[in-house]
């Protein structure tokens, strides 16, 4: 009876102390890590946005884009426009972070343009690193194909 | 200071005050309560970053309780606590009720808000995380507690407890190198999940001090003075709930870390020992009349959800692999704030 119940005692400091230190380890070696396709249906695949300007049709329900400036310095004062316009069916806009954080959207009815304007302040961006990259997501609200033109830039 | 001043006036009152009254039995007289206290739901519940993100509107309750006479047939308790919010909204927050069936209590308390994860700063120290989905939510809050009151202290009830809780929780993210590769989204620091699930079962127990004080009982470190029909005197009421806990995400993390990164997740729902307390220190004056009881009660109030996990922690062993981990230290809740209590049966 007394063993069980030092068994219990020590099962239970156990769970104490592998509750308090269970960082994981980390491997250093950055190769193999995954290639994005390109195809744009998720945050990772995402499209590149090579130019300002990108006309495309979309069939299924959402499609991925990103884009960067190399005006967007660490103390980048400004804003980021966004349009998505020549639509033929329903579609919304969105724009994400670095982080992958939703930071603005715009959701109009129909087939009217669609338009994102985002500022930046000096403050907000003092520890930037990664070069003012940005995603896009396309969300077809209307569930038909749609063609549409999306277009970015920095001002 | 207060206790200088509270008590001579107490004995002055009582002086006239006949010290061996006649009372009804208080199980025949129904206690009603009105308290004025901040929200359930606040950001400053939490003790890690999430209270830099994390908001609810702030907002004051106001919660009336009834409990029905003890010495009818069927004893119930009801009660709502409503929020209402600085720019003028109000709505329910919570609401709670019990019955005693055969001597058994059954307990049930819910409680809601709306809240919203706020946008981050870059640079800020709580950049580096992604938040899941919609940044709006919901938190949820469910008990339901099965015991029975302790006989000669009306004012406890002790039994099983099963806390179900729903609100946003940081889940440490790791990963091969740092900060992701060059135009590739950044690997986040962690993860928030708005609508994190928390899942605890246990053994319960409740203590009412100002009912306590208001009937002569014994209450839980309540320590109390009196003079003719006026007692007074420090307690700390409580409910609380201890035993297994066992917390999970409300989102397909996996999928979630596959669509936005590229990387395979190794992530358990992780299970450990709980407890949530919610507490009263309190102040507490109470005045028995022959046939009623007053009590008025104040002092500092809040809630506590904490727990640790077993370790099933895995590691990052390539660089398509990542880790995700509740870190308990970041999403313990601790909430306190001032509140005031009156309370009358009859």
């Amino acid at each position: 009876m007394m063993a069980n119940r030092h068994l219990l005692l020590l099962g239970l400091a156990g769970l104490f102390l592998s509750g308090c230190d269970s960082t994981p380890d980390t491997t250093s070696d950055t190769s193999g890590k995954p290639t994005p396709n390109g195809s744009g249906d998720s945050f990772f695949n995402a499209i590149t946005m090579n130019t300002n300007t990108t006309t495309a049709t979309l069939s299924g329900s959402e499609v991925f884009y990103k884009f960067h400036s190399p005006l967007i310095k660490a103390n980048y004062s400004g804003t980021v426009t966004l349009g998505l316009t020549g639509l033929t069916g329903n579609a919304d806009l969105e724009l994400f972070d670095r982080n992958l954080n939703r930071i603005s959207w715009s959701s109009e009815s129909g087939t009217t343009d669609e338009e994102i304007r985002y500022w930046y302040s000096t403050a907000q961006f003092e520890a930037l690193d990664f070069n003012g990259l940005h995603f896009v997501r396309i969300r077809n609200s209307a569930g038909n194909t749609l063609d549409y033109t999306l277009t970015f830039r920095f001002e | 200071m207060f206790r200088k001043t509270i008590a001579p006036t107490l004995v002055a009152l009582s002086c006239c005050a006949q010290a061996s009254d006649e009372r009804v039995d208080y199980r025949d007289l129904a206690f009603t309560s009105y308290t004025f206290k901040q929200s359930a739901w606040t950001e400053d519940q939490y003790v890690g970053d999430l209270k830099d993100v994390v908001t609810f509107s702030d907002a004051l309750a106001h919660v009336v309780e009834y409990r029905s006479p003890r010495n009818s047939g069927f004893n119930f308790d009801i009660g709502a606590a409503i929020r209402s919010k600085r720019n003028g909204d109000t709505e329910l927050e919570a609401i709670f009720g019990a019955i005693e069936v055969g001597g058994v209590w059954l307990r049930m308390e819910t409680s809601t808000a709306s809240g919203y994860v706020g946008e981050v700063e870059q640079g800020h120290r709580s950049d580096g995380k992604h938040v899941i989905g919609d940044r709006s939510f919901d938190a949820r809050y469910l008990q339901i507690n099965v015991g029975k009151s302790l006989e000669h202290w009306n004012a406890a009830r002790w039994g099983l407890g099963y806390i179900q809780a729903s609100q946003p929780a940081e889940i440490s993210f790791y990963t091969a190198g740092s900060g992701g590769f060059s135009n590739q989204a950044a690997y986040p620091d962690a993860l928030i999940d708005p609508e994190y699930e928390h899942r605890l079962l246990g053994f319960w127990f409740e203590v009412d001090n100002l009912q306590a004080t208001m009937h002569d009982e014994s209450g839980f470190l309540l320590s109390l003075e009196d003079s003719g029909r006026w007692r007074w005197g420090y307690g700390l009421t409580m409910d609380v709930t201890a035993g297994l806990l066992h917390s999970s995400s409300s989102k397909d993390l996996e999928k979630v870390v596959e669509d936005n990164y590229g990387l395979k997740l190794k992530y358990t729902d992780p299970t450990g020992l709980g407890w949530s307390l919610a507490y009263r220190l309190e102040y507490i004056v109470a005045h028995r009349r022959p046939d009623m009881n007053l009590g008025l009660s104040l002092g500092v109030e809040g809630r506590a959800f904490q727990g640790i996990y077993t370790d099933a922690s895995e590691d990052v062993e390539s660089a398509d692999e990542a880790v995700g981990e509740l870190s308990p230290g970041d999403n313990m809740i601790f909430q306190y704030g001032p509140f005031i209590r009156l309370a009358w049966e009859m």
